[in-house]
C-alpha cells in the first residue's frame, strides 16, 4: 500500500482490554492440587492402554485418545524426588512489554527445570522451577527434590512447590 | 463417567487478564477521526453495491465485501435505537458509572453507531429519541472527541 499521497494523518486507537473469570481445575487436576496442598504428595494418572504416566494428569491419554477412569488402579503416586532430564537459564523477558517499555535486564532467574518424579516413567515430564541459580552446577541426570512450602501458604497450585533443589549424595 | 466424590473440596482459581494496547486506525478510519478533529464533521462510507451507508465508515463491504471509497457527510442528528445503562465500572470504560451507552442511527446512515448519550435522565431515555452530537473543545482524534449524543431541543410530538 502507498503512503504519502496526501491522504491526511494515519492515526492510531488506544485500546486496553480487561477480563476476570473463575476457573475450576477440572476432576483430575483438582485431586493432583488437593493432594498437593495438604498432603505433600504427587499424583499421576497410568494410561490403561499404553501405560504411560501421565504427570500433571490428563483425563485422556495424548497419544492413544483413550479416556483415563477414575479408578483406583490408574492413579499412581510418585516421589517427592526426582532426575532433572534438562532444563533452560532464564534470562529475561524475550521481548521488551509494547506497553510499559519494561524489560527486566540485570535480574536472576531461577532455570526451569524438567524433572522426571520417581515412579514416573519416560513420559512423565514436570516443568518447575529449580533453586540452584548457576547453571553450571546443574546437568541432565542430576538427582533433585521439591521444597514445599509452609502448610498455611499453600494454596492448591504448582507454586506450592517453592522450588527444586538439588539433592546432595547420600543425604 | 468421572465424577468427584461428594465430599471433594473443588478449587476455583480466580484468573484477570490485562492489555493494554493500541492499533493503527487505517486509512479509512484514520479519515473518519481526523475528519471529526478537524472539521466537527461525522463521515460514513456508502457501498454502490449494497447502496448503504456504514457508519463509521469502513474500508470492506461487510455485507458485498466491494472495496469503499464513496466518503460522504452524515448529519449530526440522529435516532436512538437502542441503550444500556451502566452501573459497573470497568477499567476499559470511557466514563463512570452511571453512565449511557447507546446506539445510534445517525441521519444519512444505514447502520448504528456505539456511543454516550448524556445531557439526559434515564426515565427520559426512549427508543426513537432524537439526538445530536455534543464535540469537544480539545480534539485530538480520538472517537470521543464526541463528548456524548444529548437530545435534541426539539421534541418529537
Amino acid at each position: 500500500m502507498k503512503t504519502g499521497d496526501n491522504q491526511g494523518d494515519l492515526l492510531r486507537v488506544p485500546h486496553r482490554i480487561t477480563l476476570t473469570w473463575r476457573e475450576p481445575a477440572g476432576l483430575f487436576l483438582n485431586r493432583m492440587f488437593l493432594k498437593m496442598r495438604d498432603k505433600e504428595e504427587l499424583w499421576a494418572v497410568k494410561c490403561p492402554s499404553c501405560r504411560r504416566v501421565l504427570f500433571p494428569p490428563e483425563i485422556v491419554c495424548g497419544m492413544c485418545k483413550v479416556r483415563i477412569e477414575d479408578k483406583k488402579e490408574n492413579w499412581v503416586q510418585l516421589g517427592n524426588q526426582g532426575t532433572l532430564i534438562n532444563f533452560y537459564k532464564v534470562t529475561g523477558s524475550r521481548e521488551v512489554d509494547p506497553s510499559t517499555g519494561w524489560h527486566p535486564r540485570g535480574q536472576t532467574f531461577n532455570p526451569i527445570g524438567f524433572i522426571r518424579p520417581d515412579g514416573g516413567n519416560e513420559w512423565t515430564v514436570l516443568a518447575h522451577i529449580l533453586e540452584e541459580t548457576d547453571p553450571s552446577k546443574l546437568y541432565p541426570g542430576i538427582r533433585v527434590r521439591a521444597i514445599w512450602k509452609p502448610k498455611e501458604e499453600r494454596q492448591g497450585l504448582m507454586s506450592d512447590i517453592k522450588f527444586w533443589r538439588i539433592l546432595e549424595e547420600k543425604e | 463417567m468421572n465424577i468427584p466424590k461428594e465430599d471433594e473440596e473443588i478449587l476455583v482459581s480466580e484468573r484477570n487478564f490485562d492489555s493494554i494496547f493500541s492499533y493503527t486506525a487505517g486509512r479509512t478510519r484514520s479519515k473518519f477521526l481526523t475528519e471529526i478533529r478537524d472539521n466537527k464533521k461525522i463521515l460514513g462510507i456508502r457501498c454502490p453495491n449494497c447502496n448503504l451507508v456504514w457508519v463509521p465508515p469502513r474500508s470492506t463491504c461487510i455485507k458485498c465485501f466491494a472495496h469503499l471509497k464513496d466518503f460522504l457527510e452524515v448529519g449530526k442528528t440522529g435516532t436512538v435505537k437502542t441503550y444500556s445503562i451502566i452501573n459497573i465500572a470497568q477499567p476499559f470504560y470511557p466514563d463512570k458509572p452511571p453512565f449511557i451507552f447507546g446506539v445510534i442511527q445517525l441521519d444519512g446512515a444505514d447502520n448504528g453507531l456505539v456511543h454516550l448519550l448524556g445531557e439526559v435522565e434515564p426515565e427520559d431515555l426512549k427508543i426513537g429519541l432524537r439526538v445530536e452530537a455534543v464535540f469537544k473543545e480539545e480534539r485530538i482524534g480520538s472517537i470521543l472527541d464526541i463528548k456524548h449524543f444529548k437530545p435534541t431541543a426539539i421534541k418529537r410530538s
